[in-house]
């Protein structure tokens, strides 16, 4: 069977030996099991992410990520450009929608993409790797695919904000959205109900307002050990780092006792449909997830 | 004060409204708030806030220019896209922060010494550099920005994590020595120039 | 009911609310042949599934009776029951139309005795009580319905619970062969009295109506005030049952927003000034409402019912849009989280019951109308581009009872008129 094709943007934190190394090692072994490929547009740089708003303004920030679309459309003409990451999709799928929208902007954009020997038209689809699975791939296919369910485990679906907001999953809502629940039900686990599963993180703001980003972390991981949940999952890069790292700081300043592995929606994929740990990136975890390292090697 | 602020005093006089809808992301839509409310009250730092977005609109209005441009609230923002999503008047609001701030900071009269500005630029010239971003680099800059006292402590504090990161292959020390980077990072800096300079140019920055 | 009895001459009716019923009555009373279709079982539409009215605080039975009185009082008017328009031809003066009649398997016999009702064990939503309780499948559909004529759930018909409400009936008024029927008209003129149905407060996702039983419509908190409700007039709360004391309103739920509908729906302010008094009502000084708003439009004359309101100590007002409800798990209690914008403070402030004042959309959003009909952007009838056909009532704009009244009056003179025209031209030839 022929693969399906698309472009893609995988973004400076899904490299190899970086932050979310081990989340793209699980994002391989699931286009795998699906029959899709990702083909890496050459050179693709940094999509400014939310943060770079403060130094760069808005045009060197649109074509920062023009330039990604302009190499995609050269490169991959006709293929849509995915991103596993909800920044990088949000700034690409953004530019492309004001570049459709506006052609001053699209010519003052041109007129600096010139300067690295590239031009862009429009016409490139930016989309989100879930929409890929759920509207190209679907449940089906992709429930077909599970030969270890996760069995007893109990999941807190943490969506958090740029996978939703503010474009979001075709048909899903804003406030309480439903495929990352139905993801870890899809790999025979239980999703349990909480009232953080779209809370913000603090995202950037750890690094420069770490007390109020902390606040926002340890309600999401409070509530989630309220709620009976093992674990968390999440679709989002810094979601994980965040929700993941910061739990020994808050341990150590408020004296809780913090210790919830924090995976990705792959992850759960990955070894319910009989990867290993090691291909599940499970290994990367800095709080183990050791009942689904113990799945993945049963 | 800098010249491109005195300039923009000089140019819009009373209406700061102006001001902002010709130089600011999305500052045309500010006249569209109906003061509800709703984004203040879904905004995660809401209670970090000396100004709700409702609140800096409505200044925007008044002409409090120096009250809003020199105000720490948008660099607050942390990006979660709740208040636009909300907004019953479809106010790009996250965009409308990102916009008051990076034109406060390019008039030079933002607060000195925010954290968050701190931060952005950091990142910004960590990227600007090869194209895409060195976390490793990043991190020690951001440690480290107040001294080497001060960053040995908060490495101390957060070893754990550091060392948890690194068995994990997901900090790489070498990345000192050799980084992720793109192969046309002089056509990206080039690019990102020009980019600026036409924005400048747009926004009356230069003359 | 054949053709023949239309002529170019008649005016149609569509929507037997408020609206349509005095539009019909206008026009029948000054002599012309009027048909008023009604898509469900009852004439009365939304008004009658109001506690009480504002300003005066008065029953609907008040208004609904005297216009039922005149109906029964007046051969022009045709009503036609659970009739809906399927179609629409022609030009002003000369429209033919198509309506298509369900069945309702009950015939003129039915002396709404009740013996059906009571035969018949199983049980449909209570469209009355908009689905707060059920009602059996054999039901009229409330106590003011016209015509008093049972109805028998289609869900039943053909399993052996339709035949004990046929084995039930004295009379013989049950016919469960019933079927749907169509019928072609010839009439010159038509009135859209279509009304409107409360925004689907399922999609307010920040207020989890579709998640927390605690949160209610003003609507389904009209049914909790009646007496003839589903709790006799208590004001219990659906999550668990207990009295709700402590009840926020919620206002612009839906309205004012480009999310939901664009327009303001201008009754709900009135309705939720008009609730607090149900609290006071029923619970005295006990009760405590307080209304989140972002501006109050107690729309012209009726500042002073807003005034009176303000005087009421049982009732505080909060300057803010609420930014979202989540639920005190312990207890049930939808907590309200937003900033209030006179001195910015944030509260999460927790209640009973919280009441979302939704909008109002027009009934015929999401309806194939006739190509000859003009909406404006929010799906309001503004007329039809041959000039024939007028929207009266709450299909034209919103609007509360009284203006509705005013508003179908208006637009029957206008069918009038065309009418005279048609008539006028015809003698003519």
């Amino acid at each position: 069977m022929s693969k399906k094709q698309y472009a893609f943007y995988p973004g400076c934190s899904s490299q190899k030996k970086v932050s979310a190394d081990n989340f793209l090692r699980s994002i391989d072994v699931v286009c795998d099991k699906l029959d899709v490929q990702l083909n890496e547009i050459p050179d693709w740089n940094c999509c400014g992410a939310s943060i770079g708003y403060g130094e760069g303004g808005q045009l060197p920030r649109i074509v920062l990520s023009a330039r990604n679309l302009a190499l995609s459309s050269n490169q991959f003409a006709g293929q849509d450009m995915v991103s596993v990451c909800p920044a990088c999709w949000l700034a690409s799928r953004e530019t492309a929608e004001r570049l459709h929208e506006s052609s001053s902007l699209l010519a003052d954009t041109n007129e600096a993409l010139k300067e690295a020997g590239l031009s862009y038209s429009g016409g490139v689809k930016a989309r989100h790797f879930i929409e890929v699975l759920i509207e190209d791939i679907g449940w089906d296919k992709m429930q077909e695919k599970v030969v270890k369910p996760l069995g007893d485990i109990k999941f807190a679906g943490y969506v958090g904000c740029q996978t939703n907001r503010p474009f979001g999953i075709a048909g899903e809502s804003f406030e309480n959205p439903q495929y990352l629940d139905k993801m870890i039900e899809m790999c025979g686990a239980e999703a349990v109900p909480y009232d953080q599963k779209v809370t913000c993180c603090g995202g950037a703001l750890a690094f420069s307002e770490p007390d109020k980003a902390q606040k926002q972390i340890r309600d999401i991981v409070e509530s989630a050990y309220d709620h009976g949940a093992e674990m968390i999952v999440t679709p989002c890069q810094l979601c994980q780092t965040n929700v993941e790292v910061y739990q020994t700081e808050i341990n150590r300043k408020q004296g809780t006792k913090f210790h919830m592995p924090v995976v990705y929606y792959s992850q759960l994929m990955t070894v319910a449909y009989g990867g290993t740990a090691k291909q599940a990136g499970l290994d990367g975890q800095v709080i183990k997830a050791e009942k689904l390292e113990k799945i993945a090697g049963k | 004060m800098t010249t491109a602020n005195q300039n923009a005093v000089a140019r819009y006089k009373n209406s700061f409204l102006k001001e902002v809808e010709a130089n600011v992301e999305d500052g045309h839509m500010v006249k569209m708030c109906m003061q509800c409310g709703v984004c203040a009250g879904s905004c995660p730092l809401g209670n970090a806030w000396e100004h709700s977005p409702q609140k800096l609109f409505m200044m925007i209005r008044a002409g409090k220019r120096d009250e809003v441009l020199k105000s720490d609230s948008m660099w607050m923002c942390t990006s979660c896209y709740n208040c636009i999503s909300r907004c019953p008047r479809k106010l790009p609001i996250t965009h409308i922060m990102h916009g008051l701030a990076n034109y406060a900071y390019r008039l030079g009269i933002a607060p000195q010494g925010q954290p968050t500005q701190g931060v952005a630029r950091m990142f910004w010239d960590n990227l600007a550099k090869t194209g895409r971003i060195n976390e490793l680099k990043f991190a020690i800059d951001l440690y480290f920005k107040d001294g080497l006292a001060s960053g040995m402590q908060v490495v101390w504090n957060m070893k754990e994590d550091v060392l948890g990161l690194v068995k994990a292959n997901r900090l790489n020390l070498l990345e000192l020595f050799s980084a992720h980077e793109c192969q046309d990072k002089i056509g990206i800096q080039k690019m990102l120039a020009k980019a600026r300079e036409i924005e400048d140019r747009r926004k009356g920055f230069t003359q | 009911m054949t053709a023949s009895i239309a002529t170019n001459q008649t005016i149609l009716v569509v929507g037997g609310g408020i609206a349509g019923m005095t539009a019909a009555l206008e026009a029948a009373e000054c002599g012309k042949q009027v048909i008023l279709a009604e898509k469900t079982p009852t004439l009365g539409g939304r008004t009658s599934l109001l506690y009480r009215y504002f300003p005066k605080m008065c029953h609907p039975t008040c208004g609904l009776e005297i216009n039922l009185k005149r109906i029964r009082g007046n051969p022009n008017v045709r009503v036609m029951t659970m009739t809906e328009v399927a179609a629409v031809s022609g030009s002003r003066g000369d429209y033919s139309v198509t309506l298509k009649i369900r069945p309702r398997y009950v015939n003129e016999n039915c002396t709404a005795c009740g013996d059906c009702g009571k035969a018949v064990a199983a049980e449909v939503p209570n469209v009355a009580n908009y689905g707060l309780d059920k009602t059996k499948a054999a039901y009229l559909p409330h106590g003011m319905a016209y015509p008093q004529r049972y109805v028998i759930d289609p869900s039943i018909v053909g399993t052996p619970e339709g035949e004990k409400a046929k084995a039930a009936c004295k009379v013989g008024a049950v016919d469960l062969g019933m079927q749907e029927e169509t019928v072609e008209l010839k009439v010159g003129s038509v009135v859209w009295a279509t009304g409107w149905r409360p925004y689907d407060a399922n999609k307010i996702q920040p207020y989890g109506y579709d998640r927390y039983a605690n949160v209610i419509t003003s609507l389904e908190f009209e049914r909790l005030a009646d007496p003839r409700g589903p709790t006799g007039g208590k004001l219990l709360r659906p999550g668990d049952g207990k009295e709700a004391k402590n009840i926020a309103f919620i206002q612009c739920a839906g309205s004012r927003d480009e999310n939901h509908l664009r327009h303001c729906s201008r009754i709900c302010c009135m309705a939720t000034l008009k609730q607090t008094q149900y609290v006071r009502e029923a619970l005295g000084d006990e009760g405590k409402s307080t209304v989140y708003y972002i501006d109050i439009r107690a729309i012209d004359r009726f500042e002073d019912f807003y005034q009176n309101v303000q005087k009421d100590p049982t009732v505080s007002f909060v300057k803010s849009k609420v930014a979202r409800i989540a639920e005190n798990d312990q207890n049930g209690n939808p907590v309200l989280h937003g900033v209030d914008t006179e001195g910015y403070q944030r509260y999460a402030t927790e209640h009973d019951l919280v009441v979302l004042a939704v909008g109002m959309e027009p009934e015929v959003t999401g309806v194939k109308l006739p190509d000859d009909i003009l909406l404006d952007s929010s799906n309001f009838i503004e007329g039809s581009k041959s000039g024939g056909m007028f929207g009266a009532g709450s299909a034209a704009s919103p609007l509360d009872v009284n203006r509705a009244v005013q508003s179908a009056t208006a637009a029957s003179l206008k069918a009038i008129q065309v009418i005279h025209k048609t008539a006028a031209t015809e003698a003519a030839i």
